[in-house]
C-alpha cells in the first residue's frame, strides 16, 4: 500500500531527526566560524584565522557525526511484532503493551518516556525543594540568601581589585555567580542522580533521564528564587530597569539546556567509572577560574579573550550581564555560535545518555 | 474460552559481565587503552533461556534459592531491565510491590509521599488525589497523614506503602516477599485484598520463600535454579518437589 510506504518513510525521516539536527548545528557552526568577521565576532576581514579554522573543524565533525547518526537511525529494521498485542486486541487496547524486542531508537524512545513521566518530574523537583528548605527556619529564603552571602564575601575581597575595570562590581559578580551556580550545581547533582536513585530503579521502572532532568530542574528553580535579591540589589545600586531585561530569559534557558546536556554525559559516565565524580569536581573548578566570572574579561590577554568566544558559559553570562546592566544585546554571531554549541552539547548528551540507558540496570 | 496470555517470555537470557579485576575507574581504562590490554570479564548468566507465559488472572509463584535469578526475572518483566537475549512481552500496567515504599522520603509528610509514590508508578496528581481517601482509610493513618514520614513506625510505613501500591489497581501485580508485615489485623486485611485481586482477575506474580503463603495464593509455581527453570507447574507439585530438593541441604545444616 502506498500510504503505508509514505508513513514508513516519514517515520524513518523523523527517526533520523536527532542526526539531522546535529548535522544542521554543525553546519551552522562551520558557517559562523568562517564568516566570523562578517558577523561582527571579530577577526580581520578577508583572513581566516586559526580559531576560525578550529570552529569550522569542530562544526564539520559535528556535521559528519550527525550524518552517521542519520544513517544508523534510519537503517534500523523494525522487527515483526505483535504476538501478544494481537491476542489481546479483543479485550481492549487501553492496556499498555511492552515488548522488549520492539525496534526502537534510544534517542526517541527515552524522550517519549521522559514526556510520559512528566508528573514524576514535577514531583521530584517539588520533593527536592521541600526537603531542602522545609526544616530550616528561614525556609525558601535560604535559596535567596545563600548566593547573596557568597556574593558579599567575594565582593568584599575582589571589589578593591576590579572596581576600576568593572562598573557596579557587586551586580556584575552576583549575576555571574548565579548563572554559574545553576550550571555547576545542576550538573554536579545530576552526575550523582542515576547512582543515587539506584535504590528506586532496582525495584520499579522509571526512565532514568527523569532524575537528571529533576536535578537540573531543582537547580533552575533555585536560580529563579535567587533572581529576586539580584533584581532588588540591582535597583538599590542604581541600575534602571530596561527593555533589555526582557532578554534575560534567553541566556538563563540556554544555561539550563547546557547544564542538562553536560549533566546527562557526566551522569552516564559516573555509572560506569567511579572516579568521574572526583575528576568532574576538579574540571568544574578549573572551568570556573577559566571563565571570566569573578574577574572581567578585559584583563585577559588577547589570545585567551578570543578563546572565550567559544566558551558557552562565558558568552551566556556575558549576555545576561550586558542585558541586565548596560542594555546591550549580544551580536548575531555570538548568538548563533553559542546557541549552536549549546545545542550540540544537549543533543550529543542525550544521544550518549539514551544509548547507554539500557545498560544502567546492569551496572547499578 | 481460554484466558489470554498477558506475560510472555521467549528464551530470555540476562548476562552480566563481571570484571575479573576490579577496574571501574576512568583512569584505569585510559591507561589500559594506551597499553592495549583489554580488561578481562567473566560472564554470568542470571537467566538462561527462560521461556514461559502467564495468562490473565493467573497467580504465579516464583521460588528458588538466593541468587537463582528471581529478582532479575521480575526486573525483566517489569521493564526495568532489557534482556540480553530473547523477547519479553507484557500487556497491562505492572505495579511492583517490591519492598514497599521504595520512593518514600522521610522528610515529606505521608500525604506528599502518597503523591510522590503515585507519580513513580505513573499517575498524575489529580488521579492520586481521587485515590487519596481510599488509601488513607485502608492504611488507617487518618491522624498521621500530614506528619513527616520519619515520625512513622516501620509498621505504619508498610501499611501506607501497601495501600498505595494496591490502590492503583494494576493489571499485573508483582509481589516480592512483603506480605508478612504489620500486625494480625492488617495481615488479615492484606489477605482479603489479595483475594479481591484474584476474584477481580488481576494477574499476580509472587516471589516468596514462604511455601505456605505460596500455596495459599498461587495456582502455578515456577522454580528457578541457576537461572533456568527447574520446574513449572501446579503449585502443590512444585512445592513438594522443591521441599524434597531442599531437604538434604537442610538436613546437613547443624541445628
Amino acid at each position: 500500500m502506498p500510504n503505508d510506504r509514505t508513513q514508513r518513510n516519514l517515520a524513518l525521516l523523523l527517526n533520523g531527526l536527532p542526526g539531522w539536527l546535529l548535522m544542521l548545528a554543525g553546519l551552522v557552526l562551520v558557517a559562523v566560524s568562517l564568516l566570523a568577521d562578517n558577523l561582527g565576532l571579530g577577526g580581520q576581514p578577508g583572513i581566516v584565522g586559526w580559531k576560525q579554522w578550529l570552529g569550522a573543524a569542530v562544526g564539520l565533525l559535528a556535521a559528519l557525526g550527525g550524518g552517521s547518526i542519520v544513517r544508523r537511525l534510519t537503517s534500523a529494521q523494525p522487527i515483526a511484532s505483535g504476538d501478544l498485542a494481537d491476542t489481546i486486541r479483543p479485550i481492549g487496547t487501553e492496556f499498555p503493551y511492552y515488548d522488549s524486542a520492539a525496534s526502537r531508537l534510544p534517542f526517541v524512545h527515552e524522550l517519549r518516556q521522559l514526556l510520559r513521566y512528566r508528573h514524576l518530574l514535577v514531583n521530584l523537583v517539588a520533593r527536592d525543594l521541600t526537603v531542602r528548605y522545609k526544616r530550616s527556619v528561614l525556609g525558601f529564603l535560604w535559596a535567596m540568601i545563600n548566593p547573596l552571602l557568597t556574593m558579599i564575601v567575594m565582593a568584599v575581597v575582589f571589589t578593591q581589585l576590579f572596581q576600576r575595570e568593572v562598573e557596579n562590581y557587586p551586580i556584575f559578580l552576583l549575576s555571574g555567580l548565579l548563572l554559574w551556580r545553576l550550571f555547576s550545581g545542576g550538573s554536579t547533582i545530576a552526575m550523582r542522580s542515576i547512582l543515587g536513585s539506584a535504590e528506586l530503579t532496582r525495584k520499579i521502572y522509571v526512565p532514568s533521564g527523569i532524575f537528571v532532568a529533576a536535578s537540573v530542574g531543582s537547580a533552575a528553580v533555585n536560580f529563579v528564587f535567587a533572581l529576586l535579591p539580584l533584581v532588588l540589589l540591582a535597583l538599590a545600586t542604581g541600575v534602571t530597569p530596561r527593555l533589555s531585561w526582557l532578554f534575560l530569559w534567553v541566556p538563563a534557558v540556554e544555561v539550563v539546556l547546557l547544564t542538562f546536556g553536560v549533566g546527562l554525559i557526566v551522569a552516564a559516565l559516573a555509572v560506569f567509572f567511579a572516579d568521574v565524580l572526583d575528576i568532574y569536581d576538579v574540571l568544574i573548578s578549573a572551568y570556573f577560574y577559566f571563565t571570566p566570572i569573578i574577574y572581567p574579561a578585559t584583563i585577559l590577554p588577547a589570545f585567551l579573550l578570543t578563546v572565550q568566544n567559544f566558551n558557552p558559559m562565558y558568552q551566556l553570562i556575558d549576555w545576561f550581564r550586558q542585558a541586565l546592566l548596560t542594555g546591550a544585546l549580544p551580536g548575531l554571531g555570538s548568538l548563533a555560535l553559542t546557541t549552536a554549541i549549546v545545542l550540540v552539547v544537549l543533543i550529543g548528551g542525550w544521544s550518549v545518555f539514551s544509548r547507554l540507558a539500557d545498560q544502567f540496570p546492569y551496572r547499578t | 474460552m481460554q484466558a489470554p496470555t498477558v506475560v510472555s517470555l521467549e528464551a530470555i537470557s540476562v548476562r552480566y559481565r563481571v570484571p575479573t579485576e576490579p577496574i571501574n575507574t576512568l583512569k584505569e581504562h585510559v591507561i589500559r587503552l594506551f597499553k592495549g590490554t583489554r580488561p578481562g570479564y567473566r560472564e554470568f548468566l542470571a537467566l538462561d533461556e527462560v521461556s514461559f507465559g502467564v495468562t490473565q488472572g493467573e497467580s504465579l509463584g516464583i521460588i528458588g534459592r538466593n541468587g537463582a535469578g528471581k529478582s532479575t526475572l521480575l526486573k525483566v518483566i517489569s521493564g526495568i531491565m532489557r534482556p540480553t537475549l530473547g523477547r519479553v512481552q507484557v500487556l497491562g500496567h505492572v505495579a511492583p510491590l517490591i519492598e514497599l515504599g521504595a520512593g518514600f522520603h522521610p522528610e515529606l509528610t505521608g500525604r506528599e509521599n502518597v503523591f510522590l509514590n503515585g507519580a513513580i508508578l505513573g499517575f498524575s496528581r489529580a488521579e492520586m488525589a481521587a485515590k487519596l481517601d481510599g488509601i488513607v482509610a485502608f492504611s488507617e493513618l487518618e491522624d498521621f497523614i500530614d506528619a513527616p514520614l520519619r515520625t512513622y513506625s516501620s509498621g505504619m510505613k508498610v501499611r501506607l506503602g501497601f495501600a498505595v501500591a494496591t490502590d492503583i489497581d494494576p493489571e499485573i501485580l508483582i509481589i516480592d516477599e512483603v506480605l508478612s508485615v504489620g500486625d494480625e489485623a492488617f495481615q488479615e486485611k492484606c489477605r482479603q485484598r489479595m483475594q479481591q485481586f484474584r476474584t477481580k482477575g488481576t494477574t499476580i506474580l509472587f516471589v516468596t520463600h514462604s511455601l505456605d503463603k505460596l500455596t495459599e495464593i498461587c495456582d502455578r509455581a515456577l522454580w528457578l535454579e541457576h537461572g533456568q527453570i527447574r520446574f513449572l507447574g501446579e503449585v502443590g507439585e512444585a512445592v513438594d518437589a522443591y521441599r524434597q530438593a531442599m531437604a538434604p541441604a537442610r538436613a546437613q545444616k547443624p541445628s
